[in-house]
């Protein structure tokens, strides 16, 4: 060992013991705003400097997570920037979700060719250099087989390092540069809708951490998803207070169908409960 | 290429920022910097409102009285006018990297390698407009004297859109841009000068620069070579940057010696928020704290700390929480008879940089800069910010009844304006406090 350490340098050997205490120290995180998912990368959030996947298919509340990511960051008091690929980026959920509009800067590619997506990420590079304090970033349908991600997945994730500032990525699917260079990977999956008054009122998902270089993968967790009420609903109370949660009705809530035991996050009588089904 | 700003009435900008300070609004009175009229001493300036009276700077403060006698006359704030110097300094040196404030107030700034000229000039411009609220005169040209009388022509030009629009003189075409000018006009340093070229029917530069150079300084001598070089628009002056200091330093003699850390954290208060004062004077912001305490004993060594900030800082009071730090790490093992702190690793305040866990200002005006950047680029669509608009938009004059549905209606706002308001008023609020 004193030989390696002579020719290598002091940080060639470790022991793991000092390497964990190491890393615990260092490793900081933007947390998401729900428990179980903060919980679950270990580090207590989206982790700085790093770049974070977040994958799921249609309706499994991968946006939702996103939303609440980017609340939490602008409430630290930084201007965060999202990359809306899709063109489907929603202020008024994003508000409901405690984001401060005022700090959140959108930016959306006029088009969805390629030379639109390189001005886009180009432009989002740009302002990570100069100073935003998050970045979420929506990959938009493709973006698995696209190349356009290639190049600037380590760009991107290069200058979130540099800068210190979390990044996460949602989509459906991410090539191979993009999971390589992530250091977290979650996978969403819905387990079924939540039905209040005949609506959907939020989705059951199992959250699996595929990747996690700064804790422990292949971990599980199942909760519940309340979507913010909008117009199907009674509006929220009169004071304009903004739940962060975005849970802003008062009324109750159906038995979920098919007897679930995960709590519902953001709703207001039953607070979220992690149930890890395999650690 | 170099840009000369022909800052208006500093000792007049800095007088109405100083009685704005203190609550009191001089906007639209004719104002007279120099001291009382009874005074013997000459207007070093007069406002606009004054100069249409025609009151001008030189003028004796009596006969100023006579021809305005209802300006209000106020002494001269040396240390007020140097701090608007400096603030504009550091304000501009944020833009470029080579900056020079000359006399009588004019400004210097090599432009070459920050974009394009005319749109660089126009951001300096606004920003001069925006700190001292009057149109600055700005030229482009090749060396300080081309840049210098391109921006006098262009103080005497009609206003565009509210807005002084900037002269510039193309490489290559300065000895066409100097002829038609007055020799009197361009050469004020060198009354003397002027009228002996007047005798010898030298009233233009054109005329000037066809001479030959040696008959030139045969009969004018050092002063008429230099001023025939001017002429034929070849200035070798160069540019004298202004930087900003390299360190603030503040000390205290502690008598008698003190041996424990409440007493010397409370002299540190003193000295740190004296520090940040002149840090805020200046608009400057530190990466780096060196603390020095000097033992009563000098046989003692004395003990020395030093601090890496995490992100540069610019205020006593965020300064504070790392110097209180670094003093309450020490172990006194002897009396302390002097405190030393000492800042360096300068960079404008304006670049400060955001910390994401803190709700200390952050980079908003980076961020708008790059918004800007962007803009220009690819049109200002691309980046926006979210507005939700609560009420329905009029339709045929009508506006249709309240929905659920308003309440999420949205539109999408100029990213960089809000930004760049949204620093204005974090600013504004900084100062009040």
């Amino acid at each position: 060992m004193g030989r390696i350490q002579t020719r290598f340098g002091a940080a060639s050997l470790h022991q793991a013991a000092a390497r964990v205490e190491l890393a615990g120290d260092v490793v900081e995180a933007c947390p998401t705003g729900i428990a179980e998912i903060d919980e679950l990368t270990g580090v207590g959030g989206i982790p700085m400097g790093r770049l974070s996947l977040c994958l799921g298919g249609e309706g499994t509340g991968k946006m939702l997570v996103g939303y609440r990511f980017l609340a939490q960051a602008s409430q630290l008091g930084a201007a965060v920037a999202m990359l809306d690929m899709r063109g489907h980026a929603d202020p008024w959920l994003m508000q409901r979700l405690g984001a401060r509009l005022d700090r959140t800067l959108v930016l959306r590619p006029k088009g969805s060719t390629e030379a639109d997506l390189k001005t886009a990420l180009e432009s989002a590079l740009g302002l990570v250099r100069a100073g935003v304090g998050a970045v979420l970033a929506d990959l938009g349908p493709g973006a698995g087989q696209s190349r356009i991600w290639d190049p600037f997945a380590s760009a991107l994730s290069a200058a979130c390092a540099k800068a210190a500032i979390p990044l996460l990525l949602v989509g459906e699917l991410a090539g191979e540069p993009l999971r390589y260079a992530a250091s977290l990977v979650l996978r969403l999956q819905r387990q079924e809708w939540l039905l209040r008054h005949g609506d959907i009122d939020g989705v059951r998902l199992t959250v699996g951490v595929e990747k996690n270089k700064l804790g422990m993968p292949g971990r599980l967790a199942e909760l519940c998803l309340a979507y913010p009420h909008g117009t199907f609903f009674p509006p929220p109370p009169a004071d304009g207070t903004v739940q962060a949660d975005g849970a802003g009705h008062g009324g109750e809530a159906e038995a979920l169908p098919g007897g679930s035991a995960g709590g519902v996050a953001g709703g207001e009588h039953t607070p979220p409960r992690l149930r890890v089904v395999r650690a | 290429m170099i840009l000369c700003c022909r800052i208006p009435d500093i000792p007049i900008a800095a007088a109405i920022l100083a009685h704005a300070e203190r609550g009191q609004d001089l906007g639209g009175r004719p104002m007279v910097v120099g001291g009382h009229p009874s005074e013997r001493k000459p207007v070093r300036a007069a406002s606009m409102e004054a100069r249409a009276f025609g009151v001008c700077a030189g003028m004796p403060l009596r006969q100023a009285e006579q021809l305005c006698p209802e300006a209000l006359f106020l002494p001269v704030d040396d240390a007020a006018e140097a701090s608007l110097a400096r603030h504009l300094l550091a304000g501009m040196y944020a833009m470029a990297p080579k900056v020079e404030l000359a006399a009588g107030g004019e400004a210097y700034i090599e432009v070459n390698g920050l974009g394009e000229p005319m749109a660089f000039a126009r951001r300096v411009g606004a920003y001069l407009h925006k700190r001292l609220h009057s149109r600055p005169a700005l030229g482009l040209g090749s060396n300080k004297f081309v840049a210098g009388v391109a921006a006098g022509l262009a103080a005497g030009a009609t206003p565009v859109d509210g807005e002084l629009p900037p002269r510039l003189v193309r490489m290559g075409s300065e000895r066409s841009f100097l002829a038609p000018l007055s020799v009197s006009d361009c050469l004020p340093e060198m009354p003397d000068l002027c009228r002996r070229l007047h005798l010898f029917g030298l009233r233009r530069l054109g005329d000037l620069a066809t001479m030959p150079l040696a008959a030139v300084e045969a009969q004018f001598g050092a002063e008429g070579l230099q001023a025939l070089r001017l002429a034929r628009g070849e200035d070798s002056r160069r540019l004298q940057p202004w930087e900003p200091p390299q360190r603030i330093e503040e000390q205290s003699r502690l008598e008698p010696a003190v041996d424990n850390l409440t007493p010397l954290l409370f002299v540190a208060r003193g000295l740190v928020d004296r520090m940040g004062e002149r840090l805020v004077e200046g608009a400057y912001a530190v990466t780096t704290v060196r603390m020095r305490l000097e033992m009563d004993d000098p046989r003692d060594a004395p003990i020395e700390a030093q601090i890496k900030l995490r992100s540069p800082m610019s205020t006593g009071e965020e300064l504070w929480t790392p110097v209180s730090q670094l003093i309450q790490r020490q172990s006194l093992t002897a009396p302390i008879s002097r405190l030393c702190l000492r800042v360096s690793g300068f960079c404008p305040a304006q670049s400060r940089q955001v910390d994401l866990l803190t709700r200390a200002d952050g980079r908003l005006e980076d961020i708008t800069r790059q918004l800007h950047v962007i803009a220009d680029a690819h049109g200002a669509e691309l980046v926006r910010m979210p507005q939700l608009a609560p009420v329905a938009p009029v339709i045929d004059g009508r506006r249709p009844p309240a929905s659920p549905i308003d309440e999420r209606r949205h539109h999408w706002t100029d990213a960089a304006g809000s930004l760049a308001a949204q620093a204005a008023s974090r600013g504004r609020r900084r100062r009040i406090a």
